[in-house]
């Protein structure tokens, strides 16, 4: 039974990509669910209350490894069962002693691209921003390292490039191991191309991490299966650089926007006050065609001949 | 990623000045800035970063950047700019490729390159100077380090190289294996290697060993120090007799010591059974106290009775004296009764036979009435002036 295990940073957005490109293991999830929960329980042991960012490598006691064999045991003979978990990265060196046809698979990020993720569901917070840079770098670091001193169990791939050149990251992994994840979904795209705005803040947050660069470059160099934005080696200086006229031609096309959407608010605003004036008209000759009413009435009951006719048919 | 922070705190690295060939970025520059260095200079091949680490470091009056590769000898070579910039070097990667697949030369650039040994001509390095080398040469160290001599090494007291195996990059001698190591350990430094957290890179840590002295210096020191050692063996000779003398009285004192030991030993179970003896006697201090207590407590009930007795006589006898009193004025007034009723019996007598008499004379009297009733009603008798006598 092959096993292939795939980990990334915490905001690569691991888990909805293996989940929806049918990554995980649909067949066990139990067992999966359970490999999770002990990977969990592994890291909970180790650092208790200490928040996640802080999670550095480390090597979790012996007596754990039993009851990770149990569980990768428990799933399907004779079929390649795969795993997904952020925080199995942090030790990969355990995992690789519960069976011998352990693989990983690991999905690195651009550090633009996973403080992206992070600020799509988060306040900002500088501190906070540190917190996860450290923790990309960590976990990254990490996933380097083991994948230099196990190269032939091990795989580096952008998740980017399981978005948009699937079948030939696949078909990487199979070359690398003899295998490959069993069912694949043909979704595409599930994970959507940030703003440039987003991109240049995340950016423009990272200058002057050139341990953040490095790394990022090392990963890229190292990488089984690049994307096509890695294969431009730039530096953040340069990268940031670079989105600087997409970012001003965003801010222009911003400002024309707002200019326009003045424009509308003002010709919206002529028209309601025109809408107004016409209301007050309407009244006006309304109240004006209902004194009209009551005079013609008025008349009307007030003509002597009227009357008689009235009168008249009364009598009839 | 190199370990130089660690090894820089480690060996307590405290350097005039810093050089750092194959500086990149200098990610570094903070570490070197907190050991307060004098200059720190930067060596870049890559003209483009060298342009931008200067530009990085415009405003930091003690950061000297030079735009030159490092080499055996001064003169011009070609600089590979791979599409990864840290690894772009003088030398064509080669086993390199297995660890980091996807580096590409990008280009080839021609570079002025400079030896080590000019460079601390030019920039008038101290010669034997606390200075401190850094040095990210990608392959080329194998070059660089066995061609500089040990004069120009020891112009540094610590140098770190961040080196992996010869085979990494494609050496020009080729077969020729330079044990890197082995050549600073030549050159007069301590050398410790340290592997990476992971491969291909290990960090390989050399401090200058000061002590190393040329031929002369050392024959010179060898007979000074033979010279101390025959001063120090005819030393040795007073100092046995000494320790000789000195164990006689270490014996003597260890008599004495026993001596006094025993005596102190004896004082102190002396001491022991008269503390034992002042307890007992304190014990039966205290019990004579509480029964002293105990005695003046019974005595001070007993003056309280035997006022509580005085207090009763007193009243008693005064009882006493009342009753008495009160007998004699009981006695007196039956006397008196006694005669009062005397009296009384006289008198009921005198009247008892005054009665009788009156009877009698009654009975006389009836038969005289009889013959003269008028006169018994409107004369009285002499004994009725006797009746109202004997009713007063």
């Amino acid at each position: 039974m092959a096993i292939i295990i795939f980990t990334g940073t915490p905001f690569s957005g691991l888990q909805t990509v293996a989940k929806q490109h049918g990554l995980v293991a649909a067949n066990q999830p139990a067992a999966a669910e359970e490999l999770s929960e002990l990977s969990r329980e592994i890291c909970r042991d180790q650092y208790e209350d200490t928040c996640e960012l802080a999670w550095t490598p480390f090597s979790p006691p012996q007596t754990h490894v039993e009851k990770a064999k149990a569980l990768f045991s428990s799933m399907q003979e004779g079929k390649t069962s795969c795993w997904a978990d952020i925080d199995c990265g942090l030790f990969p060196d355990f995992w690789l002693q519960t069976g011998e046809n352990i693989r990983f698979v690991f999905f690195y990020t651009s550090p633009e691209y996973e403080l992206a993720n992070y600020l799509e569901d988060h306040e900002f917070d500088s501190a906070q921003i540190d917190r996860v840079i450290t923790s990309w770098v960590t976990r990254s670091q990490a996933m380097l390292s083991h994948y230099l001193k196990h190269r032939d169990h091990c795989v580096i791939v952008n998740i980017q490039a399981l978005e948009f050149e699937k079948p030939e990251v696949i078909r990487t992994i199979r070359k690398k191991f003899g295998f490959a994840p069993d069912t694949v979904s043909t979704l595409e795209n599930t994970l959507p191309e940030k703003p440039v705005l987003v991109k240049y803040l995340t950016s423009s947050l990272l200058l002057g991490h050139e341990e953040v660069s490095e790394l990022y470059d090392a990963l890229r160099s190292a990488a089984s299966f690049m994307c096509q934005e890695d294969s431009n080696f730039l530096s953040i200086f340069e990268r940031n650089q670079a989105l600087v006229a997409p970012f001003l031609k965003e801010v222009s096309r911003l400002g024309k926007l707002t200019a326009a959407h003045a424009e509308v608010s003002e010709e919206l605003s002529l028209k309601q006050r025109q809408l107004e004036q016409l209301i007050d008209e309407l009244g006006y000759y309304y109240e004006k065609s209902k004194e009209q009413h009551r005079l013609f009435a008025d008349y009307l009951a007030a003509d002597p001949l009227l009357n008689i006719a009235h009168r008249a048919r009364q009598v009839q | 990623m190199n370990r130089f922070a660690e090894l820089i705190d480690a060996a307590a690295v405290r350097p005039n000045r810093i050089v750092h060939l194959g500086a990149g970025a200098c990610k570094e520059y903070e570490i070197y800035r907190s050991l307060q260095t004098q200059q720190i200079i930067l060596l870049e091949p890559d003209p483009g970063t060298a342009q931008a680490t200067a530009r990085k470091f415009d405003k930091s009056d003690d950061v000297k950047i030079i735009a030159q590769a490092i080499a055996p000898a001064t003169g011009s070579r070609k600089l590979k700019i791979s599409n990864n910039a840290r690894f772009s070097s003088l030398l064509k990667p080669a086993r390199l490729l297995d660890f980091y697949p996807n580096l590409e030369i990008e280009e080839e650039v021609e570079v002025q390159a400079i030896s080590l040994g000019q460079l601390c001509k030019d920039e008038s390095l101290a010669a034997d100077g606390d200075n401190l080398l850094v040095a990210e040469l990608q392959g080329i160290e194998y070059e660089v380090f066995p061609a500089a001599t040990a004069d120009v090494l020891q112009h540094f007291k610590w140098i770190l190289i961040r080196s992996g195996e010869q085979n990494l990059y494609q050496q020009p001698g080729e077969g020729t294996r330079v044990n890197l190591p082995g050549v600073l350990r030549k050159a007069g430094f301590t050398v410790l290697v340290f592997d990476e957290e992971a491969p291909p890179f290990r960090d390989i840590l050399c401090i200058r060993d000061d002590s190393v002295l040329d031929k002369a210096e050392i024959e010179a020191e060898m007979a000074r120090l033979e010279r101390c050692i025959e001063q120090l063996e005819a030393g040795e000779a007073r100092l046995i007799e000494e320790k000789k003398a000195v164990e006689n009285d270490v014996s003597k004192w260890k008599a004495e010591r026993d001596q006094i030991e025993s005596k102190y030993n004896k004082q102190v179970s002396e001491l022991e059974n008269a503390r034992q003896a002042a307890q007992a006697l304190t014990a039966e201090k205290k019990d004579l106290e509480a029964r002293i207590q105990a005695r003046a407590k019974e005595y001070a009930e007993m003056q309280q009775t035997v006022r509580i007795n005085n207090k009763l006589l007193l009243k008693s006898d005064a009882d006493l004296k009342d009753l008495q009193r009160q007998y004699r004025t009981a006695l007196e007034h039956q006397e008196e009764q006694y005669s009062l009723l005397c009296d009384l019996k006289d008198k009921l007598r005198q009247a008892s036979e005054f009665y009788q008499k009156l009877n009698l004379q009654n009975l006389i009297l009836d038969g005289d009435v009889l013959e003269q009733p008028e006169s018994a009603d409107t004369e009285p008798t002499a004994g009725g002036d006797a009746e109202d006598v004997s009713a007063e």
